[in-house]
């Protein structure tokens, strides 16, 4: 491996330190909220765990990919020995590292309060993990967006359109019965329904990662 | 390893409104070359394909013995590159950058030097990018390539919108660098004065075309402005010596390219008295070459 990636990724870790810390806090903040047994302390928990992971991720990408085209960094990173595919692979480690540590963090912890709560039902185990796949499948979404089209609009576009998306989304999953019948009972079920869309979902995040690494590789212009 | 630093062999681009057109370019090793043009004319198009940051259409672009865009990681390990639209992370301070700097080339950074460096710019290494003026961006840019001494430098527009002292600045370093024979740079402006200053090899570049590539003394040795005092009836007209003719009654002031003893004794035996007899300033060289090229005239 070319040794400027970790320097790379290092660097953006060290940049966006801060803003992760306080997303970071924010998300367990959130988590502490789902414990208290008033139910608007527990939407309100829901609503800032969901933003936080939307914001972080969106924060990343924004900062890290589109942000340093846009401020011009890239011609001064593309002058560093480096191919434009290390580049992208500096990208996607730094993104989806920091991503995937915030991601698993909120996971496990949301996890830890179902199985915990007496007062919430452990069959949102399935729900709770089928909505976070999507959610890290939206932010492979918007990192591919912004390493492809290496556009600000279009990535906030996406990241617009996603955010839709996860109503829908909720409802959706909600709404088939192999998922709704077990969501308010004390057992965690791994149905066919749920692993169907859990395969999907993992599918879909390997999909988006393969294809940004094809399209940046045949890419000629990097600036 | 080649004894080239650099060697463009037929090279073209192609976009929409604008083509760089079958470029033949070779600048020796430790030679400093002044890149001359217009805006737009393909200077940054140019030094793009050579850094492998946009890819050629045709031709063949080989940087230090490697070819570009297959082996830039080897080649870009000894090329120190700035331009006048790259830019620094602006929330991180100078002494990250160097800091960044130093990971990246650990076998080539200077501290040194980088230190001799912050003196001579006048930068403060722990003030932010975002903080910092143009001038002060720039020359932060420059320190971090020079401190490495790559071999060679590829400088497009260094000193634009640049002040006076912060030229200045730039320039003395960059003078001081290509003390350094062994190192060769190619830079691009649009001020003729600083390519006039630094750079031995000057070539201009229009409309995506190399106009002519000739070192310094050949450019200026082969251009003269005369003013004559020629009788009317005296016809000067533009051929492929003379290549502007300004006339107010007897008063006549041409641009010669390649003036010879012949030429100045057959105007005398025409009648006509040789006034004065200048050399041109690169700009004024530039801009003829340039007109001359554009109307098609040999060079």
């Amino acid at each position: 491996m070319n040794p400027i990636i970790p320097t790379l990724v290092r660097n953006d870790l060290h940049l966006n330190r801060w803003p992760m810390v306080l997303y970071l806090a924010l998300g367990l903040i959130s988590l502490g909220m789902l414990t208290i047994e008033v139910p608007m302390v527990f939407y309100a928990g829901v609503t800032i765990m969901l933003s936080v992971i939307i914001v972080a991720g969106v924060h990343m990408v924004m900062g890290t990919v589109t942000g340093e085209r846009n401020d011009q960094i890239l011609p001064f990173i593309m002058s560093l020995p480096l191919t434009f595919k290390q580049y992208t692979l500096a990208k996607v480690y730094s993104n989806l590292g920091v991503f995937l540590a915030f991601w698993v963090i909120i996971l496990g912890g949301l996890m830890t309060v179902i199985l915990t709560q007496p007062q919430i039902p452990d069959g949102l185990v399935v729900y709770g993990v089928i909505l976070l796949l999507e959610m890290l499948a939206v932010f492979c979404l918007v990192l591919a967006v912004g390493l492809i089209s290496e556009s600000q609009s279009w990535t906030i576009v996406v990241i617009s359109i996603s955010n839709i998306g996860l109503s829908v989304f909720m409802f959706w999953v909600a709404s088939f019965a192999g998922i709704k019948s077990h969501m308010n009972t004390e057992q965690v079920v791994w149905n066919q329904t749920a692993i169907t869309f859990i395969t999907a979902e993992v599918a879909v995040i390997v999909a988006l990662l393969v294809i940004t690494f094809l399209v940046q590789s045949r890419k000629k212009d990097f600036i | 390893m080649s004894d080239l630093t650099f060697e463009l062999s037929a090279v073209s681009r192609r976009y929409p409104h604008f083509e760089l057109k079958n470029i033949e370019l070779s600048l020796p090793a430790g030679g400093i070359m002044g890149l001359i043009g217009p805006n737009g004319a393909g200077k940054s198009t140019l030094i793009r394909i050579l850094m492998g940051l946009i890819a050629a259409d045709h031709g063949q672009v080989k940087v230090l013995g490697k070819h570009i865009p297959a082996h830039q990681v080897a080649a870009k390990q000894q090329i120190g590159y700035a331009s006048e639209d790259m830019r620094l992370y602006k929330n991180a301070s100078l002494n990250w950058h160097m800091d960044f700097i130093r990971k990246v080339f650990p076998t080539q950074w200077d501290d040194q030097y980088a230190q001799h460096l912050l003196q001579a710019f006048d930068l403060i290494p722990t003030q932010k990018i975002k903080g910092m003026s143009h001038g002060q961006r720039v020359k932060s840019g420059l320190l971090l390539i020079l401190a490495r001494h790559p071999k060679f430098l590829i400088l497009d527009e260094p000193t634009t919108g640049l002040d006076p002292v912060a030229r200045k600045e730039v320039l003395n370093e960059l003078m001081a660098v290509m003390q350094d024979e062994e190192r060769s740079i190619l830079f691009s402006s649009h001020n003729t004065q600083d390519v006039e200053q630094l750079s031995d090899l000057i070539t201009f570049i229009d409309r995506g075309e190399l106009v002519s590539c000739k070192d310094k003394e050949s450019f200026v040795d082969d251009w003269r402005r005369v003013r004559l005092q020629a009788p009317e009836n005296l016809t000067l007209n533009p051929d492929r010596h003379i290549k502007e003719v300004r006339r107010i009654g007897q008063s006549a002031t041409l641009v010669v390219q390649g003036l010879t003893d012949h030429m100045l004794t057959e105007w005398q035996q025409q009648g006509a008295t040789v006034q004065n007899l200048d050399y041109l300033s690169l700009e004024e060289i530039f801009v003829a070459e340039v007109e001359a090229k554009r109307q098609g005239a040999p060079s």
